[in-house]
């Protein structure tokens, strides 16, 4: 009992809340917007920012660079990363665990088998029109499957232990991989070019009839998923616990599964499989902002969409002409800092 | 006041629990005690409704539980679990601030009763660390002061309510599980029904007023502790020869086993 009268209550919680979270926001708001301001501008045919916004006197080819390029793209790039960070955090705070990322566990899998099964079998019985609303549909359709399998997976296990749910992952992607190597081999020419790029993952396909049904989704379920901040926080308790508590569990796990997978899935739908991006924001941003939900979720909508820019923008400018697969950037980054969570799990057990 | 009448639960064929009747009146501690796997949690989870019976009822002042929402409960009941482990490195004070979530809506948290509930149950000296950091025994605190905080709320918004509390000294040094124990008396002066599992049996006998004594699934013996907890009972329930002693000098029992 000793610590039990150590202070008079004082007003110290209050005082030493973590009152920096609201500039922090900002700040991280002001790198997206620094980042995409750079993305439109730099590039092949760099822009200035006078023309951009408008002061300048721009020409008409750059014109057609900044509307149907440039625009489409830094939108794509960061709407997709706000997305797949967003269902990253949510994801880790319903499995409770910190290691679930929408690549690692298949989720992304499900949701390129969705989409491409719409690309080589869609055409049958899908207007060309209406692709652009299929082919999210269905990569949404294929990572809420993933999503709700390893769900059941983690309720039938009892307690879903970090490396259990990444070996369950290892097997979902592998069957993934069977569908995708036998829907390639199923394609002809110029659908197994469209394939390559999937899973590589690019934002360089982006064209504003693709990018506003997708957006549309992303913005839809990044927006439910911030709004369940503070139950996924009670979330972290148990499930019995956060019953006990007021919280709607069954519901709960309901939203957060859906709205994670379209996020995902739309995100997939577009760019194909960009690895990673849900698992390192949250991680920074947790450093950055504490393990509230709260603030991790619109914490990494902001770092998701400012990383998933900048890697962009990074593969498009450092072999130009050509450009390299922005899944490649950030997996580059994101392979070594998952090494080096690993390691660090593992000093700390 | 929760009620549950003639409770079965089954978990596969195993019956864990079978034909229970149990009451917590406001006011009362009531003390859960028995052998091991006897089915103590097994009866609080029932009260606490997280579990689905396979027969029998549960009644909430009179009303069936399944009748209130989620909401309606938590604001009348608040429970502590055995273990609670969290894989994310929250701070204590939003761990424990958590137990104002049936009330957020009515009324936002007052740090100020977030610090006086910290200090009453002496976690005060933790609002700071992180709670995946800490020991069981102060994780076990931290969580008793969660749903303290829970009690609170309930009692701000309504003249009384139940507290139900799995081993809820189970991790504690002695100092510790008084202050617990000294509590949740204190609660009970305050119009709260508590119901507490427990396996000190010189605890349960000082501190319930009412003691229910489980035994494979059914209730062996129930009543004030001195009638419950006698040498005949207890050896035949735990197996092994107990002999219990009243000491008029401590007014305590003693169990001697």
């Amino acid at each position: 009992m000793s610590d039990a009268m150590v202070a008079e209550p004082s007003g110290k919680v209050a005082k030493r809340g973590f009152g920096q979270r609201p500039p922090l926001i900002l700040a991280l708001g002001v790198a997206l917007i620094v980042s995409v301001s750079l993305a439109i501008c730099i590039g092949a045919i760099p822009l200035s920012i006078g023309g951009v916004l408008g002061f300048a006197e721009t020409s008409s080819i750059e014109q057609t660079v900044l509307y149907s390029i440039r625009l489409p793209r830094v939108v794509l790039a960061a709407l997709a990363g706000a997305g797949l960070a967003a269902a990253g955090a949510a994801l880790q705070a319903l499995f409770r665990n910190p290691l679930a990322d929408p690549g690692l566990i298949g989720v992304s899998g499900g949701a390129a088998v969705g989409a491409i099964f719409m690309i080589v079998f869609g055409a049958g019985f899908v207007a060309e029109a209406l692709m652009p609303y299929f082919i999210p549909l269905a990569a949404i359709t294929g990572a809420a499957a993933v999503t709700g399998l390893l769900y059941a997976f983690a309720r039938w296990f009892g307690n879903f232990e970090v490396s259990t749910m990444l070996l369950v992952g290892i097997a979902l992607n592998a069957m993934s991989t069977v569908a995708i190597g036998g829907f390639e081999f199923l394609s002809d020419d110029t659908q197994l070019r469209t394939l390559v790029f999937w899973t590589m993952g690019s934002y360089g396909r982006a064209t504003w009839t693709t990018v506003l049904p997708a957006a549309t989704v992303i913005v839809i379920a990044a927006g439910t998923l911030v709004s369940r901040g503070r139950a996924l926080d009670v979330l972290q308790l148990g499930e019995v616990e956060a019953r006990h508590l007021s919280i709607n569990v069954d519901l709960l796990k309901r939203v957060t599964v859906i709205s994670a997978a379209a996020a995902v899935g739309a995100a997939v739908a577009v760019s194909g499989i960009i690895a990673f991006v849900g698992l390192i924001v949250p991680h920074i941003v947790r450093l950055i902002l504490g393990p509230s939900n709260r603030w991790v979720l619109p914490g990494s909508l902001l770092l998701g969409a400012t990383l998933s820019v900048l890697a962009d923008l990074v593969a498009r400018i450092v072999i130009i002409p050509a450009e390299l697969p922005v899944g490649l950037v950030t997996s580059a980054l994101g392979a070594p800092f998952f090494l080096w969570l690993i390691a660090s799990a593992r000093s700390r057990a | 006041m929760i009620e549950v009448r003639g409770v079965s639960v089954r978990r596969g064929k195993r019956v864990t629990l079978d034909n229970v009747n149990a009451s917590v009146q406001r006011g009362q501690v009531v003390g859960i005690v028995g052998p091991n796997g006897a089915g103590k949690s097994t009866l609080l989870h029932a009260m606490a409704g997280s579990l689905g019976v396979a027969g029998g009822e549960v009644l909430v002042d009179g009303q069936p539980l399944n009748d209130l929402s989620l909401a309606e409960q938590a604001r009348t009941r608040a429970v502590m679990s055995q273990h609670v482990d969290m894989a994310f490195p929250y701070p204590v004070h939003e761990v424990i601030a958590m137990g104002w979530e049936p009330f957020r809506g009515l009324q936002p948290l007052d740090t100020n009763r977030l610090e006086r509930i910290a200090n009453d149950c002496g976690v005060y000296g933790l609002l700071w660390r992180r709670f995946d950091q800490l020991s069981g025994g102060e994780r076990q605190r931290v969580q008793f002061a969660r749903t303290c905080l829970q009690v609170d709320g309930i009692l701000t918004f309504s003249d009384g309510g139940v507290w139900l509390l799995d081993e809820p000294t189970a991790s504690l040094d002695i100092g510790h599980e008084l202050l617990v124990l000294r509590h949740l008396r204190e609660a009970a002066t305050r119009n709260v029904g508590v119901c507490l599992v427990v396996h000190d049996l010189e605890k349960a006998a000082r501190f319930c007023d009412h003691t229910i004594l489980l035994d494979r699934g059914r209730v062996a013996a129930s009543g004030a502790p001195r009638e419950v907890l006698s040498d005949h009972t207890l050896s035949e329930v735990y197996d092994t020869p107990i002999t219990t002693e009243w000491h008029s000098g401590l007014e305590r029992l003693l169990v001697h086993a």
